[in-house]
This record gives C-alpha cells, structure tokens and sequence, in this order.
C-alpha cells in the first residue's frame, strides 16, 4: 500500500487543516497490482478518479462574526494509458473576486510507486485568459507540470480556497470527464448556520447521504457516490448540468450574538442582494454632468414629437441598440454593479446590466413608465430562481418594461437586432426577477415564443423556361427569431458578401441556382417581416421521360433531423419554436397536362403538426407544405413521435408530379 | 553576424551627434486639427483613409543591439456597425515585441475630434494563439475616423522580414519607410504588383527606402489560393554591411553558422553509448532497409519521445533516459540516432507555402520556418519536430517549395554548407480517398440497406492514425461518423470495421473504414406514380458550381495532388429497368490535361447497377492558362450532381 501526505505551504492553519484532513482520510491508496483490473474494468479511458472529495468547512468568525468558507478539493487519480504522457499539463481556475487560493498540493507517483512532490515553484498564475474579444474579467489560472505520466502513474492534487462571498455558496459536481469510483462531498457547519440543499440528477446513481451531528455544536452533511460514469458531451443536447449529478449548496443565514445574519435563501433576499449591486452604481453629478453624458439630450432629440410610449420605447431600444456596443469588462465588482449612465454614453459601449440599466433611465427620462431592471438566468442554467433563490441562477440583466393589458417588453440590447415584443429567444421559459422599486420585485415567468410569432414563409412562382430549365420569382417573409437572426449581416457586408448571403437564403441555399435581382424590405423595421424578393433560375430542373415531364416542384425540400438513443442520449435543444410555410406555384408548360398528382399529407400531434397539399389552380400546380413545433426541448421519449414528424414531411418531399404532353 | 554588428554600431556612433528629425518614431507625431476626410459612398465596411508604416534600425545601448522599431500610423473610416465593433478595442499583437512606444488614439468626426484615453489591457487569443495588448476606445460612431498611433520595439531581422500590406479592406494614401544607416544596403523582392522601394538621400547618415501608392485595392480570398501569395507584399534583407551596393553579405550564413555549431559536434562517449542502445533497443540494424530504420527512429521520436517537453540544454543521454527534448535537443537526438544507423542525411528549413513561398530571389530567414531533414539514398523527406507527419509526407502546406539544404562535414574543420533546392511534395499515388456504396433495394424502395467502405492513403488518413489512440470514445465515434458521412448531410451512421489506426501505421497504411447507414436525412429515390427516381447525382455529391470557380482570378493550389474514386453498386430485389441510362457519362479520359486524368463508367445488369468515377489530378499548382480545361472537369461534375435515374 502506497501512503500519503499532504504538505502544507502555507501558515500553521494549514498545517493544521492538513493534519485534520489526512486523521479523516486514512486511506486513499491503491495497490500497483490494481493497476490491471481498472484498465480491465475502462479499457477505453486515460485514466480513472479514484476519489474526489470535496470538503468545506464553515465557522463563524467569534470576534468578527464574519463567515469563514473554506472548500478543499481533493482528487486522486490513476492513468490507465501510455498516452497519458501527453496530459501533463493541468491548470485551475480561479476568480479572484470570489476566492482565495490558499494551499495547493500536488504529489505525482510513478508506476513503481515513487512520489514527486511539485514545490511551491512549479506553480505559475496567469490573468486567464478572456473567453472572448468582447468579454474580459479578472479570471486567474495556476498552471503546473505534473512533469511524467503513464499507465500505472497516479496523481493526488488537492486544493484549498477561501470562499469570500457566501451569497454564491456554491455548486458541486460529483462526475467527470474521467469515470470516477468515488466521488464525495462533506459539509461541517456549526448548527447556527443554515443551509439548503438542492441536488440536481442525483437519482440516476445510489447516493450514500447522511447528516451527522459533531462536537462543538457543528454538524456534517455528506454524500457520496460511487461508479460514477465519465461525463459525455453531445452536440445539440440540453446544456450538460440537466444531466449530471451535482449539488447546491445555499447559505440561508446564521446566527451570531443571539442575532440572525440572512444571507439568501429566498426570492426576496436574493432580490435585496441585487438590489444592493445596483444600488452602489455611482451616481450622476447632475451639476457637474446636466445632460447626464449627452443622454437627455439624445432621448429628447430622439423621441421629440412622440405621442405614445410604444413609439418612445421602439425609438430609445433602437438607438441603444444601435449605438451602444456589447464590450464586457467584468472585472471584480464591475461584474455585479452597473456603470453609471454618463460613462456608458461616452463610451458607447457596455455590458448587459450597463445596457439594462441605461435604457430603465432613458426611458424615465422620456416619461415612459414602467421601466425596469430585470436579471435573468439564461437558458444554460438549468434552474429557476423560484426554486433556487441564489445568484448562481442568473447571468444576464435586461430592461422590461410594463406593457398594456399585462406582461412586459423586453428590452435586452445586447441583441442589436432584437425585437422589445419578443424576449429575448435564451430566456425563453426562465424566471426574470424585475426590480419594480425599493424593495419591490416581481418574479415573471418568460413564456416560450409562439411558432406563429417566429415564423418563415416563402412563396415561389416558377415557369418552365427552356429545355429543363425554370425561371421565377420568390417572396420569403421572415418574423420574430427567424429575423433577427439575419439582419445583422444583411447590414454589415459589403456588395458582394451580400449577395453571397442572399444566395445562401433564398431557395434554402438550393444547390444549383442563379440570382438575378433582389431587394430587401424592413430590414430597420424590426416590428414588421424582413421581406426578401429575388429573381432565379434553375438549369436540369425537370427529368425527360420520352413523352413525359416528371418535376419534383418543391425546390427546396426541408428535412428534420432523426434521433435515436445510441447517438443522442440527451434531451435535444432547440433555440426556438417556429413555423414553416412554403408555397409552390408552378406554371404547367403549353402543351401538357397533369397525368400524376401525389396525394395530400398531414399529421397532427400536440407538439408538431406537418401539413402538405397538391392541387391545380388555372393551369398552375400549386404545392403547400407548413410545418411547425412549438417545444424547446426534444425529450429522448419523444423521439419516436419526432422521427415520424420527420418520415412525413420527408415522404411527402420525395414525391413527383408527372406532366404528359397532350 | 558580429561584423555586420560592428559595423552597424560604428554608423550609429558616427551619427548620433546629428540630432535632426531621427530617430523618426520620436519626432513623428499626428496632424494638429485633422479634418475629416470625405470619399465617394462605398459598400465597403470600413477603409483605410491613410496607412502609414515606418520600419527603422536604431542602436539600442542598453542591449548592445540593433532594435528594429515599427511605427504604424493609420485613420481607418467606420461605415457599419460591424466595423465599430471591429475598432472600438483596438489590439495589437505582441509577438516578438520588446517594448511599446506612444500609443494614441482620437476619433475624428465631421466637427469634433476627441482624444482617447489609453488603458491598456491584456488579451490572450486562443484562436491564433498570440498574446495582444488592447485599449478600448470610448465614443465612437458610425461614419467617425479613428485615427491610431503607436511604435513597436522588436529584435533585429536584418535577415529576413516580410511585410504584408494588402487585406480585404481598400487603403487610400499608402506609405511605407524603411530606414537604415547609410553603410547598409538592403535587398527587396516586392510581390504581386507593389512596386519596389525606391531608395533616397534626403536624410543625412540615413537610408531611406520608399514606397508610396494613392491606393491599395482590396484583394478577395477565393476557392484554391494561397492567399497571402496573391497580395501585396514585400521581403527584405540585408545584402551589404561595408558601404557598397555590391553584395557582400549572406543572410542565411548567419543561419548556418548557427547550425553548425548546434548540430554539427562530436558526441561525447556517454552519449554515444547511450544512442548506441537505444537504436539496439529500437531495432535499428543494419539487416534493415535504410527506410525501416528511419521509420523505426521516427516513431520512437514521436510515439514514445516527449518532443519539445524537456527543458533547454539537456544532454543526450538525459534526454534518452527521461525520454524528453526540447526542440533543438530533440533534433540532436534523431540526428545522432540517424548518425549512428550510418544513414545519410541533410538537415533543412523551408517555409509555410501558404504564408510564404520559399523564393529563390532573395535570401531571406523569414523562409526558415520548419525544419526538415533529407534522406537523399531514399529521396524522402521526414519532419523531425512536427507530430503531425511522417516519413515521405512532410506538412502539405509546406511543399513543394524550395528549401535551404544543409551539409555538414567533420573534415578538416567541421563545416556547415547550404544550397537553396525545391522540396519535392507527394504524388496523387500517396493520397487516395476511394469510397464504395453498395445499396441493397427492396421491393418497394424504402429503407434500403447501405453499406459504406471508404478507403484512405495519405494525408487524409495519417491525421487520425496519428491521433487514434488518444480519441475520447466519443471523438472516435465523432471521426468515424464525419469519414463515413459519405451523403454529407444529417444522416447517421454505425461503424462495422476500423483497420490501420496505429500511430506506426500513420502515412504507410491505408485507413479502411466499413460502415452502415442507421437513419437516412435525405431520401436516395423519389416517387412518380408508379416510377422511381434514383437520385444518383446526390450520392455523387455536390461539387463546385463552375459559375463560382469562373469569379477566380488566380492560379489553382490544391493542398495536394490525389486521386479520388466513388463506386456505387445498387442491388435490387426484383428485375428493374433504367429507362433512361443514356444520361450517365461514360468515359476513360476526360480533356487535354496531361496532370489530370477523370474516368467515369456504368455496369448494369437486371437487379444490379453499378457506377464508378475516378478522379486524379497529379498536381496541386495549376496555372490559369489551363482554367479553360479544368472548367470542364468542373461542368462535368455539375452535371453528374444533376444525374437522376428512372426505374421502371
């Protein structure tokens, strides 16, 4: 048996916490010999965890009544494969704004057992880098060598941090992207603080979960499973924490000197924590800065003349979606608290909540009212605020606004092509907690969008030009998500991108096509359908069969993609409901006549409906075909009903209308 | 490299009482009162209304050395949204920089000019891999000028440089000065159209070279082009040191020596012993053709070796016993390896074909990009520090180019020589892309059964073989659905059968992958009353729409020479008729091309219908005089794309 230590770096405290760990934690090695039976037992992975441990510890600080959050992360893992040589390189993140790192431990053991404890001086800290050009914050990356691996190499790394904000205590995962034996979280808190626990998946897998009362008057929640499955993503799937097994952890509140501290554990207080961000964004100096940057000046230029607030909103959302770029600069606090108005004018750039809230003072200031700071959770967060009061469910900031009759616009400029009718599409279906005041919110539960509101229509008229070529015209009519997905780049290409871009649109981006002439309409109105109008032609459109014309009319053949289990595992993700209309019209050549017309199709289900007709209206075949769904998720039992779905609009696609010459 | 040190400094000594406008990236400074400046509407996103590069040599005491300093000044005109976005943080790339000088910025409106406040950030890009500072610039809208100062401090590259100066976006009022001590001279190959600088004596103690032009057009990327070959360019390099237009230095000696030193020593006994056992180990004998025992060199550098791991300065046998290099040491190593198998070698750099042509017409260090190493008993190539190539197929994107070539010799003295020779690239026999569909019909045509064999030699193959084992379960099933998704659509596929997919059998075997289809996206025959239509010209796949390739204006660079072949055997249940096969091509050869060779035939029998074309063309440059013949093989494919079948 191969034994280990931790080594401490850091201050007697650790020294401490070191020894506490290792008298919790007698055993944790394996025998070299065991090496066989796991690459046996994972014959296709690099390496298995052998355990992960996750161990916080929180007290209360007696002179300062201050929450003391320390997290030790502790994994152990043996390589399975040569190959692992190539892994050498590891790296943990940290926000600096969040967390302190405070001891760092990370020994290597070779295939015979001989260890390499890193020192201090392999460990490097780097800014880390930005996720995007548009996105910065203050993310740092200790990066170290673990120097050699190999099959029957085995590593222990384990970390300890400080965590500084409790309100975002914390989230845990038990699985990884190696299969792991043991995976673990304990949690010693004295009895005077409160916690929630909200596990997520933990169902799929037997979970050993116990609460345990220690001395001193603290107490220790642990679970812990076993044989955890590596993760494995898919491509198209629900965002990958609806599927593995994780936990959450809240601190409600505690006591100290015989007084409660709440911390959040409620919709209410974790609107008050938000409340507070915003609440610290500097305010304007009305008389060092009048026209607060330029912005009174701009919103009663902008809006002067205006009747309605309807067309107020519409003027104020266009402008800041137009002139006030998506830049984020999310360093430390500025992740949280909102730049004054003023600076997000001179600058003509910010992020979301900059944005959200610039719009709620544009807005004040043109007299509409109704005009809100709302924070929202995206779609990649798989829970509700409702049900997780915490800020780890939200990531974004818009403006709503309270529209007539109930409900609300939403005004999230980040989009420069959205719409305030429609919430913005990674929403859909999340909780917005709105801001309606002092200590006033709403929670308001964003409805997915209507496949009638989300919409693409085309209507092509064709005529049979020469030999077996066509020429005609087209009309597609986009709305809603359909259309805000193209104007972006409809306005910010030169002449010939464009009508590259025009191409690839039109006829579904049909392989083998000419365009001639096209115009665009609407495309600043984002209230109304983004209109395209082409002139095309196709060559070898029709099939020759002596005295026969056979003609699949439909140019474009839409498809819906199948699933199955083997490949997809996971409930699918669809961006938006949406529906489809085509129409067909073509012109029946001089001299022929209709010998075959395929039969009408349809299929209605709660969830999608497909619908497809032949017939002859004055000479003209004239084929529709619409279909829509209106769900964002494809759950794996739905498959079948899906691929259905698919199998008849596909069947109807395949079939042919026969022309004879008379 | 220490005389042309020598007399470079002595210049800058000799001038430095001369206290006129140079440096010039002290003493350039921006226009007071910029006004806007107004051009006729274009579509163009954004364009550049003054561009402005200097390049200057100054003495740097501090280091002892020659810095060379870059000074870029531009007024870029913002006409969307896009292009604000594009500029509001402007980066610059820091690779290779020293130091950074006087970074300004202003934004230039019709009636205002404001300037911004710098405050500089860092910014690692994952994408291209290069670290960049960055400012934002509050303030700007649509139609502003953005006008951009700063100065960039870099090491030497007297050389070799190359500077690029035309992209996709139009740049009005171009200038670009390279200056120098008056004892230098320099030598330019300009490309693609830019003229040649001009050299002037206006300044005292200094050389000034000019380039000036109203306009540089943009230049479209398009289908099979290098692209930085075909804009405005222009390589430097220092061709005399003593006061004399005649030539008097070599750049790539410099290079040479340099290898010389690093490559060409004798190895201690310790370190002789311990290459002696590791090829002993390896299997290296001289029972062994001359390839084996490279191949068995070659995978141990990169199946068991840690290439570029180790740290600088290892000796050989620390290398052999930790099994790790570093770059240089690695080279050491395969080069003592090969030494002492006794098989004769020469080590050589060459360029990224697709960044830059290894030209013949200057000498230029900016060409020595990656090494390689020449067999010339076998005339193969081999890439001692890429992973990503073996033996016989070095980075197509490296060849066929030119290539400085090394010799190296003990005696009398140990002596490095070089010659600048083409690299020879692969042939259309080592890469092979041959893909078989047998579909099995039923009676009523629906949910036919197919099966898929593709077939890959070369290139195409060796990027998985190499890469194989370290595949997650799902990136292998992720490779194995992308080379069996022969339908290039949605549809899925099931693997029966993977062979070859050893690092070792990289470059030398074929990748043979079987398969089925599990769910079919897009229907392989369609209905017409109580006839089908075999879409045949679906399964033959799209290609490229002539009327695409007829916009190019370049030559043709393929990224290989290959040859390409797709069978597709229909076996029917019942006796069926194709009414009309009269429309399937049939031909052994196709145009005049002497470098291309196209085949196309059909079998039928009642239940059975077999298609096959091939495709081969045997070089990756074509030049535009042979477009009109490649047109055709392009139509030609247009119209199989077209082919449909009536079954009866």
């Amino acid at each position: 048996m191969i034994k280990l230590f931790c080594r401490s770096h850091v201050s007697k405290e650790l020294a401490l916490f070191s020894l506490l760990f290792l008298s919790l934690t007698p055993l944790f090695g394996y025998e070299v010999t065991e090496l066989g039976a796991y690459q046996q037992k994972y014959p296709n992975n690099i390496a298995v965890i052998l355990e992960h441990r996750q161990t916080v510890s929180i007290e209360i600080d007696p002179k300062t009544g201050e929450l003391l959050i320390y997290e030790t992360n502790f994994e152990e893992v043996l390589y399975l494969k040569e190959e692992s040589k190539f892994y050498t390189d590891q790296n943990i993140y940290l926000s600096e704004f969040f967390e302190d790192l405070i001891e760092l431990n990370v020994t290597v053991y070779n295939d015979q057992g001989k260890k390499n404890v890193l020192d201090s001086d392999d460990f490097k800290t780097f800014d880390s880098p930005p996720s995007s050009w548009v996105f910065h914050d203050d993310d740092k990356e200790v990066v170290f060598d673990l120097q050699k691996l190999g099959a029957g190499y085995r590593t222990v790394i384990s970390y300890k941090k400080r965590i500084k904000r409790p309100e975002f205590f914390d989230l845990f995962h038990f699985a990884s992207y190696y299969p792991c034996e043991l995976s673990s979280v304990d949690i010693t808190y004295p009895t005077a603080v409160k916690l929630k626990f909200y596990e997520r998946n933990l169902d799929k897998s037997p979970v050993e979960r116990a609460t345990t009362p220690l001395k001193k008057n603290l107490q220790k929640s642990s679970w812990v499973l076993k044989g955890l499955k590596e993760i494995k993503n898919e491509d198209g799937s629900t965002e990958i924490r609806n599927h593995i097994p994780h936990l959450i952890a809240q601190i409600s509140s505690y006591t100290y000197n015989g007084k409660e501290e709440n911390i959040i554990s409620t919709p209410t207080e974790l609107h008050a924590f938000f409340q507070d961000l915003l609440l610290q964004k500097e305010v304007v100096d009305k008389k060092k800065d009048p026209t607060n940057g330029g912005m009174t000046v701009i919103v009663d230029s902008i809006t002067k003349g205006m009747t309605t607030d309807l067309q107020k909103i519409d003027t104020i959302f266009n402008w800041v979606q137009s002139n006030i770029k998506y830049i984020a600069f999310e360093d430390g606090i500025n992740g949280y608290v909102p730049r004054p108005s003023n600076l997000v004018m001179t600058n003509r750039f910010g992020d979301c909540k900059d944005m959200g809230n610039l719009l709620v003072e544009m807005l004040n200031h043109a007299g509409v009212p109704g005009a809100h700071v709302a924070w929202v959770g995206t779609r990649d967060i798989p829970y509700l605020m409702s049900e997780i009061p915490s800020p780890l469910t939200c990531n974004h900031v818009i403006c709503v606004v309270d529209r007539p009759g109930g409900g609300y616009y939403y005004l999230d400029a980040t989009d420069s092509e959205g719409t305030f009718d429609l919430p913005p599409s990674a929403i859909q279906s999340k909780e917005l907690l709105i801001h309606e005041g002092l200590d006033k919110f709403v929670i308001h539960s964003v409805p997915m969008v209507k496949p009638e509101d989300n919409f693409f229509k085309t209507h092509l008229k064709y005529r049979l030009d020469e030999d077996d070529s066509i020429r005609g015209t087209g009309i597609d009519y986009y709305f809603g998500y359909e259309r805000s997905d193209l104007t972006y780049n409809l306005q910010n290409l030169n002449d010939d991108d464009l009508k590259e871009y025009v191409k690839d649109l039109a006829l579904g981006g049909y392989n083998r096509y000419t365009l001639g002439e096209y115009s665009i309409e609407n495309l600043k109105n984002k209230s109304k359908e983004l209109v395209l109008k082409y002139d095309f032609s196709v060559d070898n459109f029709l099939i020759k069969d002596k005295d026969e014309l056979i003609v699949n009319p439909m140019l474009f053949k839409p498809r819906i993609t199948k699933y199955n289990l083997e490949d997809h595992s996971l409930t699918r993700y669809k961006e938006y409901a949406r529906k489809v209309m085509y129409l067909y019209e073509f012109e029946i050549p001089k001299g022929y006549q209709i010998k075959h017309l395929p039969e009408d199709v349809e299929l209605n289900h709660d969830k999608f409906n497909f619908k497809g007709t032949f017939e002859v209206v004055d000479n003209v075949i004239v084929v529709t075909l619409q279909y829509d769904y209106h769900l964002l998720e494809i759950p794996t039992d739905l498959y079948e009903d899906w691929n259905e779905f698919s199998d008849v609009l596909t069947s109807f696609t395949i079939e042919n209308i026969i022309l004879q010459k008379k | 490299m220490k005389q042309l040190t020598i007399v470079l400094f002595s210049l800058c000594l000799s001038i430095s009482s001369f206290g006129q406008l140079y440096p010039f990236y002290k003493n350039y400074t921006w226009e007071k009162n910029p006004k806007a400046i107004e051009r006729p509407k274009t579509d163009h996103l954004y364009y550049y209304n003054r561009y402005y590069l200097v390049v200057e040599y100054e003495f740097d005491y501090a280091s002892g050395q020659f810095n060379k300093i870059e000074t870029l000044h531009y007024r870029v005109k913002l006409n969307t949204d896009a292009a604000i976005e594009e500029f509001n943080k402007v980066y610059i790339n820091m690779e290779d920089v020293i130091k950074i000088h006087d970074v300004k910025a202003r934004i230039i409106k019709p009636n205002k000019v404001t300037e911004a406040v710098i405050k500089m950030e860092e910014f690692y890009s994952e994408e291209d891999a290069d670290q960049y500072r960055y400012f934002a610039v509050s303030g700007i809208e649509l139609g502003d000028e953005l006008e951009v100062i700063y100065t960039l401090v870099y090491d030497p590259l007297l050389n070799g440089d190359q500077f690029n100066f035309q992209g996709t976006i139009p740049i009005y009022n171009f200038d670009f000065k390279f200056i120098v001590p008056n004892d230098a001279y320099f030598k330019f190959l300009p490309h693609n159209g830019l003229p040649a600088p001009i050299l002037r004596d206006t300044i005292i103690q200094r050389h000034q070279y000019d380039i000036h032009l109203d306009t540089i057009p943009p230049v479209k990327d398009e289908y099979f082009v290098e692209y930085s070959n075909i804009s405005m360019k222009l390589d430097v390099s220092l061709s005399s040191v003593n006061g004399s237009l005649a030539a008097n230095h070599e750049p790539y000696l410099p290079y040479v020596e340099y290898v010389n030193e690093l490559f060409n020593q004798p190895l201690g006994a310790k370190s002789l012993k311990s290459v002696k056992l590791l090829n002993q180990r390896l299997g290296v004998s001289r029972s062994n053709s001359i390839e084996n025992n490279i191949r068995r060199i070659e995978n141990y550098m990169k199946n068991e070796f840690l290439l570029g791991y180790g740290t600088t300065n290892m000796t050989i046998e620390e290398m052999i016993e930790t099994g790790k290099g570093d770059g240089t040491g690695s080279i050491k190593l395969i080069l003592a390896l090969l030494s002492d198998a006794n098989i004769k070698y020469e080590i050589g750099m060459t360029s990224n074909r697709y960044e830059t042509h290894f030209s013949k017409e200057i000498d230029s260090e900016f060409f020595l990009q990656n090494y390689f190493i020449y067999f010339p008993e076998i005339n193969k190539y081999l890439a001692p520090l890429d992973f990503n190539s073996r033996l016989g197929y070095l980075n197509h994107k490296w060849v066929p180019n030119n290539g400085i070539y090394l010799t190296s010799k003990q005696v009398p003295v140990r002596k490095t020589e070089y010659e600048v020779r083409p690299i020879k690239g692969t042939t259309y026999k080592e890469n092979v892309d041959s893909t078989v569909i047998t579909i099995n019909v039923s009676k009523d045509f629906t949910n036919p059964k197919i099966t898929i064999m593709k077939y890959l030699m070369g290139y195409d193959a060796g990027e998985h073989q190499l890469y194989y084992k370290f595949y997650t379960e799902a990136k292998r099933k992720e490779i194995h659905d992308e080379l069996l998704n022969v339908f290039k659509d949605n549809s899925t596929y099931k693997l029966t059968k993977i062979e070859n997919v050893l690092a070792e059998d990289a470059f030398i075997k074929p990748l043979i992958l079987t398969g089925e289809v599990k769910t079919l996206y897009a229907p392989l025959f369609e209905r017409a009353g109580d006839k089908m239509i075999f879409k045949l010209g679906e399964i033959i796949g799209e290609y490229l729409d002539p009327k695409e390739i007829a916009k190019k204006k370049y030559d043709y660079v393929f990224s290989n020479p290959f040859t390409r072949s797709l069978t597709i055997v229909v076996n029917f249940e019942e006796p069926v008729t194709i009414s009309n096969l009269e429309t399937v091509p049939v031909f052994e050869k196709f145009g005049t091309l002497e470098t291309t060779d196209m085949s196309s035939s059909v079998k039928v029998s009642e239940k059975q219908f077999i298609y096959s074309q091939r495709d081969i063309y045997k070089s990756s440059y074509y030049p535009k005089s042979d477009e009109e013949e490649l047109m055709k093989i392009f139509t030609m494919h247009s119209d199989l794309f077209k082919l449909n079948l009536i079954i009866e």
